[in-house]
């Protein structure tokens, strides 16, 4: 399990309260995701671990945030946090909503997990709205605040998560198809959790940690950050044995690669991600990375084809 | 102004589609984007049919629909055409009757496809996100279409 964190420090990270996040470094976060994927553990395993990691939302207290916000950062640097933030905001709310239908064909012990899962992403949703009406200043209701914060996503956001939404409905019509089961697992637990929404939560975290800034943020997101290790590592085990079961299953994975990979090959708007202390071919690197550590550790090798097209990804900034 | 799911309208439907969106809309997304879409137009030979729905019962789709179809990155021919032969596009796009009356009232299109308003009823999935973002931008552009929407009748 440890073999790529130091034993304590896999600790620190496995048993922390949310006090104690503040002081969990992101990358040793990011890291902790995939030492669990080597020796993927089992659906009760990670619920197990959802009982001890839960955090309280409301615990957070956003006001040092607020003045960070208003006060220290530059326009500049809140232009690009929205444009990076909202993708999640969104995101978190989608992965939300289009889960449920995808616990109804699974297995008992599975269907444990998803439902800790659902309400993990609830809580996603949650932390997000309290940031954007606390900390950006937006008003209304749930829906309200995503309204107001739709300005600032990608058009390219409905790539993979209208995809999402239309393969929930798919299984929604049969939830018990296992290749469009396969196919959505692809989307939503490989792509847009383990690789958008690893990749992206870097930026912003790796930003507020180098400047000192939003201390709440950083600890509600970077928990998240924990939360999304365990959602990685169930879908990374129901797709290993998906493929175990039935070898063929892997061009499922690979058909719905080759439709993200092209979705995500454009993007429409220009991100700067300078401000944050980044660069566009970083956040590129980080991306392939993520997805070829995925798919290394358990196992699946891409064809040519895939592997040219993982080359012409364009950042796309969201997660769930 | 023409009337929903009229043959004017259709005829109206066809020029913006084939036009594209206006210059100001389109210098607000980055060049790459369009020519993606472009990518995507060119290579499409086929129709895409969009159908209104009562509910939610994919059964239910009301007696007339407007069928667009596409040859070397034109469209060729929009035709409003009964519910049996909307099926037999290339892909079926359903929504109710708000789904569209808020389309052409500037609802975004990326929305009316992310919180399902409108549903792919029919159609390879992969195939129809494979040119998915001109699709989108296409209903952005009908949703530009002056149309009105008579009162349903009370049945
Ligand atoms: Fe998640
Ligand atoms: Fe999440």
């Amino acid at each position: 399990m440890t073999d790529t964190l130091a034993p304590d420090t896999f600790r620190l990270v496995e048993d922390a309260q949310l006090r104690g996040i503040l002081d969990i470094h992101i990358d040793d976060m990011l890291e902790y995701v995939h030492s669990g994927l080597r020796d993927l553990p089992g659906y009760l395993e990670l619920y197990d671990r959802y009982l001890r990691q839960r955090w309280n939302v409301n615990e957070l207290d956003f006001t040092r945030d607020r003045t960070d916000w208003t006060e220290a950062m530059t326009e500049d640097e809140r232009a690009s946090f929205l444009a990076i933030a909202s993708g999640f905001h969104h995101g978190e709310r989608q992965v939300e909503i289009e889960l449920p239908i995808f616990m109804v064909g699974c297995d008992e012990d599975h269907k444990i997990f998803i439902s800790s899962q659902i309400e993990d992403e609830a809580r996603h949703v949650v932390f997000f709205d309290r940031f954007y009406r606390e900390v950006v200043g937006l008003e209304g209701d749930i829906m309200g605040t995503l309204d107001a914060s739709y300005q600032w996503i990608s058009e390219t956001f409905v790539g993979p998560f209208g995809l999402l939404a239309y393969q929930a409905e798919e299984l929604r019509r049969n939830p018990f198809d296992e290749r469009a089961r396969v196919r959505y697992a692809t989307n939503y637990f490989l792509w847009i959790e383990g690789v958008l929404a690893l990749a992206v939560m870097k930026i912003t975290l790796g930003y507020a940690r180098r400047r000192g800034f939003l201390p709440a943020y950083y600890t509600g997101f970077t928990a998240t950050a924990r939360d999304e290790a365990r959602h990685v590592q169930g879908g990374m085990r129901f797709l290993r044995d998906a493929v175990d079961r039935d070898p063929t299953m892997l061009n499922e994975i690979f058909d719905t690669l080759r439709t993200i990979l092209l979705m995500s090959s454009t993007t429409s708007r220009l991100v700067y991600f300078e401000p944050l202390g980044l660069t566009r071919d970083a956040v590129l690197e980080m991306l392939i990375t993520q997805l070829n550590r995925k798919l290394v550790t358990v196992g699946f090798d891409l064809p040519d084809d895939i592997r040219g097209m993982v080359q012409m990804i364009s950042p796309q900034l969201a997660g769930g | 102004m023409p009337a929903f799911m009229t043959p004017e309208w259709a005829e109206a439907v066809r020029d913006a589609v084939n036009r594209g969106p206006d210059p100001d809309y389109r210098a607000g997304k980055l060049e790459e984007y369009w020519s993606w879409i472009d990518n995507a137009r060119q290579g499409f030979e086929g129709s895409v049919a969009l159908a209104v729905r009562a509910g939610h019962d994919p059964e239910a789709l009301q007696d007339r629909a407007l069928l667009l179809r596409f040859s070397g990155g034109t469209c060729t021919e929009a035709a409003i055409v009964a519910p049996d032969a909307a099926r037999d596009a290339t892909f079926v796009l359903a929504g109710d009757r708000d789904a569209y009356v808020d389309l052409a009232a500037g609802y975004e299109a990326g929305k009316v496809v992310m919180y399902r308003r409108l549903l792919l009823e029919q159609g390879h999935l992969l195939a129809f996100f494979n040119r998915v973002y001109f699709f989108v931008e296409m209903l952005a552009v009908i949703g530009t279409v002056p149309t009105e929407f008579p009162e349903p009748a009370l049945t």
